[in-house]
């Protein structure tokens, strides 16, 4: 048995730079009801948001990988309001061995391509908080 | 063929678009950025941000098409200004509307168009941000919202200019 959920209750963070990917994923996930997603260009923004706000997921730009990587590492630390262990989707142009144990490590979920399309991130997105919870029957 | 009709606020309409400043000047980047930006993201051949006129439809942003402007009467989106939501015609050959359209028959061959609309703050329609392939396409509701999506870029991007020429 399942019960819908609002998505809007469901908060998940976008950092990323590229501000037409940002606010076109942004805009169709109010659009669609899918999550409440909220935004922050830059890395700095994003931890700042986190210190104060209660996030249920995070999409996270590896443009800066070292930096990206380090706040993910002190999201898995405990060190801001969510809980540690939320699911956590990144975007990256390239992946070499070494960046996939990391982000394995730091139990990243969905690794994306880009370029990639809109579509591929709506539908990570949709995959990963499903606005249904699952109840006992 | 079948001709759209006017919208029921055409004059209004008219002026709202003559306000804005944005007829017949040159092409921008943050436009065609965005116009790039769908053509890519949809896999099709043409997308623009088009402004429907008196008596013709003129191209801010035209990805893929060389012309920049045709007449209205021809125009998909002069029909789609008259619409409540985005219009999506999946082959037009197969529809009264666009059977015999010379953007069907003749170039640029339109069979495929999807077309959300320019939708200002006080309510006036002022074109459409489109696409358009040469082959006829399936377009879901993910579709639909990621093409608003981005229209709402270019609506942002329409009053951004407004506010920096007054």
């Amino acid at each position: 048995m399942s019960a819908p959920v609002d998505a809007t209750r469901i908060h998940v963070l976008l950092i990323e730079s590229d501000g037409l990917v940002r606010s076109t994923v942004a805009s169709v996930c109010r659009e669609l009801d899918i999550v409440r997603m909220h935004q922050a260009t830059n890395l700095a923004m994003g931890e700042q948001w986190l210190q104060t706000s209660k996030a249920d997921g995070l999409m996270l730009s590896l443009a800066d990988p070292d930096a990206a990587l380090g706040l993910l590492g002190r999201l898995r630390g405990g060190d801001f309001r969510c809980e540690a262990s939320i699911p956590v989707a990144v975007m990256a142009p390239s992946c070499d061995a070494a960046m996939l144990k990391r982000l394995k490590e730091l139990d990243v979920r969905r690794f994306l391509l880009q370029p990639f399309k809109l579509r591929d991130v709506i539908q990570t997105v949709e995959q990963l908080w499903p606005a249904v919870e699952k109840i006992a029957a | 063929m079948i001709l759209a009709p006017l919208p029921h606020n055409e004059k209004q309409r008219l002026q709202a678009l003559r306000d804005l400043l944005i007829l017949d000047t040159p092409p921008e980047e943050r436009f065609d950025r965005i116009s790039a930006f769908a053509a890519k993201e949809f896999d099709v051949p043409m997308a623009l941000v088009s402004l429907v006129d008196r008596d013709r439809q003129w191209f801010k942003s035209s990805f893929g098409m060389d012309m920049c402007e045709t007449s209205r009467d021809i125009s998909f989106c002069g029909h789609a200004i008259t619409m409540s939501e985005t219009l999506v015609v999946h082959d037009a050959l197969k529809d009264p509307r666009f059977e015999d359209n010379p953007m069907v028959i003749g170039e640029p061959y339109v069979r495929f168009y999807a077309g959300a609309l320019l939708r200002l703050p006080y309510g006036q329609i002022v074109g459409t941000f489109c696409i358009m392939d040469r082959r006829p396409r399936p377009f879901d509701k993910l579709d639909v919202a990621i093409l608003g999506g981005l229209r709402d870029l270019v609506v942002e991007e329409m009053f951004r200019r407004e506010e920096a020429l007054t």
